[in-house]
C-alpha cells in the first residue's frame, strides 16, 4: 500500500471513528390520507376492573391491574384464563402494583423501581399457581436510581431509559442506558432533552418524557417524545441513535417553565408500539390544557421513518395504549381515564 | 338603737362570709387555670413524644416490645439496633446510612442493624451500608402493637426486649437525627469506660 492510499485510510477512520453516536437530518414525512377506524367495545371491563395496561403475549392478552389481591389477569379471547400475584411483603409478592409491559418467550418482566430490580416471571408457572412465580432477578447499581422502562435484551444486556434529573447521579438528563449483568458495569447514549428555564427536577422530567417500543429482534429501541415532534430509534447493538424530526415542526430546545407549568406545551407522541415492520404512534398534537373537542391519532411508520398510514381516533375514547394483531388488521385500545378497553378495526 | 347594732353585725357577717366564699372560689378557679396552663407548659421528655407521636406504646402507658423472631435481643442490659425497611423515604434511608457508618467506624459491634426485607442488597447496594446487617422477614411484627413503620427506627431496649427509646427518621429532618446519634454515640463511649 503506498503512503497515499495509507494516509486516505487513516484520515477516513478518522472522520468515522469521531462522527457521533447521534444521526440527525431525518423526517417523518406528513401522512397524505387519514382513515377513520371501526370501533366496538369489548367484554374486557367486565371481566376485570382496574385495568393499567394491556401487553400481548402470543394468543394471550396480560392484563396488568391496580387489584391488590390479583394484580394480573390472562385472558384469551376476551375469556379470563387465570389471575396471579398480589401486593405484600413476601417473597413472591411485590410491595406496589407494576405493569407488565415486556414480554420475552413465555416469560414476562416486572421493573420495581424502589429496588432497581427487574424481576422475570413464568407466566405458565404463575397462571398455574396464582403467586409470581420469578425465575430470574437482576439488580442494577445505585447510579442507575433514574432507570425506568427497562428491557431485557438478552442474558448479556439490560436496556432501558432513565432519567437523572432527581437521583443526579449520571448527567442530569434523560437518555438510553445498556446494563450488563456480568460484568454489573452501564453504559449510556444520550437523548434529545428539552432545557427548561429557569430548571426545576419535577417539570424537567415531565417535559422530557418519553414513549419507548422496542421492536420485536430485540434489536432497535424506538422512542417517541411526548413534548418534542421528534422520534428516536437506538440501534440496540451499535448503540447508536438515529433521530426523526416531524415534517413541518420545529424541534425544541428550550422551554419556559412557566408556560410548561400552565399546561401550555404540544402533546406529540404519547404511545409507541412497535412490529417487525412498523412503528405505531399515539399522536395528540395539542396542549394539556386545550379546551377543544379534538381527535388522537394512530400514526404508522416503517423503521426507517416512511409514512405508512394515519388514522383518527374521534375525540373522547381518550385511547392512552393499545396493542396490535397487524395481520387481522385489529388495535385493542385502552383508556385509563375512561377506565374502558376498545377494540378498533384498521380499514 | 339595739335592733339597728344587731342588723348591723349581721350584715356585716352575712357579708364577711359571702366574701370569704368568693375568695375560696376565686381561689379554686385560679388553681384550675394554673393546672391547665401548667399542663399545656409542661413540655414532655423527647422520646415522651416519639412514643406518643409514632404509637409506640402498647396500650395506655405500657412501652412496646420487640417480638420478631428473628432479632437477637441478647444478654446485655442495654439493645440497640436500627431497623429498616426498603419503601422508606429514600432521603431519610440515606441519611440514617450515613450516621450508622459514621457510628460503626467508632462502635462497630456495639450496635445492630436489621433490614426488614426480600432484598437482601438493600442497604449496601443503593445507599453505600458499610456496616454488617441481617435481612429479616417483613411478614413478621416488630412490636407487639400495630405499629407499622416505613421510615428508619432506631430502638434503644432492655434485655426483655421492652422498648425505652425510640427514634424515627423523618424526611426534611435531618437535625433530629444528626441529635440523636450524638446522643446514641456519647451512651456508647460511656458505657465502653
Amino acid at each position: 500500500m503506498s503512503i497515499n492510499k495509507f494516509i486516505i485510510v487513516v484520515i477516513t477512520f478518522s472522520i468515522l471513528g469521531c462522527s457521533e453516536n447521534v444521526e440527525k437530518k431525518n423526517t417523518l414525512p406528513v401522512h397524505k390520507k387519514t382513515l377513520s377506524l371501526k370501533i366496538e367495545p369489548t367484554s374486557l371491563n367486565e371481566n376485570v376492573l382496574g385495568i393499567i395496561y394491556l401487553k400481548q403475549m402470543d394468543s394471550l392478552t396480560i392484563a396488568s391491574t391496580f387489584q391488590e389481591e390479583h394484580l394480573y389477569w390472562v385472558l384469551e379471547d376476551e375469556k379470563v384464563m387465570a389471575n396471579f400475584g398480589n401486593i405484600g411483603k413476601g417473597p413472591k409478592e411485590i410491595a406496589y402494583p407494576i405493569h407488565i409491559y415486556d414480554t420475552f418467550k413465555r416469560n414476562a418482566f416486572l421493573y420495581d423501581s424502589q429496588l432497581l430490580q427487574l424481576s422475570e416471571i413464568d407466566i405458565d408457572k404463575s397462571m398455574k399457581s396464582g403467586k409470581l412465580e420469578i425465575v430470574n432477578q437482576f439488580e442494577f447499581p445505585k447510579e442507575l436510581s433514574g432507570a425506568r422502562d427497562v428491557f431485557y435484551i438478552n442474558d448479556k444486556t439490560i436496556t432501558g431509559i432513565y432519567d437523572d434529573n432527581f437521583s443526579k447521579r449520571l448527567n442530569e438528563k434523560r437518555g438510553v442506558f445498556f446494563y450488563y449483568q456480568k460484568s454489573g458495569t452501564y453504559e449510556l447514549l444520550e437523548l434529545n432533552n428539552i432545557d427548561l428555564d429557569p430548571y426545576e427536577a419535577m417539570p424537567a422530567t415531565n417535559i422530557n418524557a418519553k414513549m419507548p417500543t422496542l421492536s420485536p429482534d430485540r434489536k432497535r429501541l424506538a422512542i417517541a417524545s411526548v413534548h418534542n415532534p421528534i422520534l428516536e430509534i437506538v440501534d440496540l447493538e451499535r448503540k447508536k441513535v438515529k433521530e426523526f424530526k416531524l415534517e413541518g415542526k420545529e424541534v425544541i430546545e428550550n422551554y419556559r417553565l412557566e408556560d410548561f407549568k400552565d399546561g401550555e406545551a404540544t402533546q406529540y407522541f404519547t404511545f409507541a408500539y412497535s412490529t417487525v415492520d412498523h412503528i405505531y404512534l399515539l399522536y395528540k398534537g395539542y396542549s394539556e390544557n386545550n379546551t377543544e373537542e379534538k381527535p388522537d391519532f394512530i400514526k404508522i411508520y416503517t423503521w426507517d421513518g416512511d409514512p405508512v398510514g394515519k388514522y383518527e381516533i374521534p375525540f373522547g375514547y381518550a385511547i392512552s395504549s393499545f396493542y396490535l394483531n397487524e395481520e387481522k388488521g385489529e388495535l385493542t385500545g385502552h383508556s385509563l381515564e375512561n377506565g374502558k378497553t376498545f377494540n378498533f378495526e384498521l380499514r | 338603737m339595739k335592733l339597728k347594732s344587731k342588723k348591723l353585725i349581721l350584715s356585716i357577717v352575712v357579708l364577711s362570709i359571702l366574701n370569704v366564699w368568693l375568695l375560696y372560689s376565686n381561689y379554686v378557679s385560679k388553681k384550675q387555670i394554673n393546672n391547665i396552663i401548667s399542663i399545656q407548659n409542661n413540655k414532655p421528655a423527647p422520646y415522651e413524644i416519639e412514643t406518643r407521636r409514632w404509637g409506640f406504646e402498647q396500650s395506655g402507658d405500657k412501652p412496646a416490645k420487640i417480638i420478631h423472631p428473628d432479632v437477637d435481643i441478647g444478654e446485655k442490659s442495654l439493645f440497640m439496633a436500627a431497623f429498616f425497611t426498603d419503601n422508606g423515604c429514600s432521603y431519610c434511608v440515606k441519611h440514617e446510612v450515613s450516621l450508622l457508618n459514621e457510628l460503626n467506624d467508632k462502635y462497630n459491634g456495639e450496635f445492630k442493624v436489621y433490614l426488614l426485607s426480600q432484598n437482601e442488597s438493600f442497604l449496601e447496594r443503593l445507599y453505600g451500608a458499610e456496616f454488617d446487617y441481617s435481612t429479616i422477614d417483613p411478614q413478621e411484627k416488630l412490636l407487639n402493637n400495630d405499629f407499622e413503620f416505613r421510615n428508619p427506627v432506631t430502638l434503644l431496649a432492655d434485655k426483655n426486649g421492652v422498648v425505652q427509646i425510640s427514634h424515627i427518621a423523618e424526611k426534611d429532618n435531618e437535625e433530629k437525627s444528626n441529635q440523636f446519634y450524638k446522643r446514641i454515640s456519647s451512651l456508647l463511649l460511656s458505657l465502653k469506660r
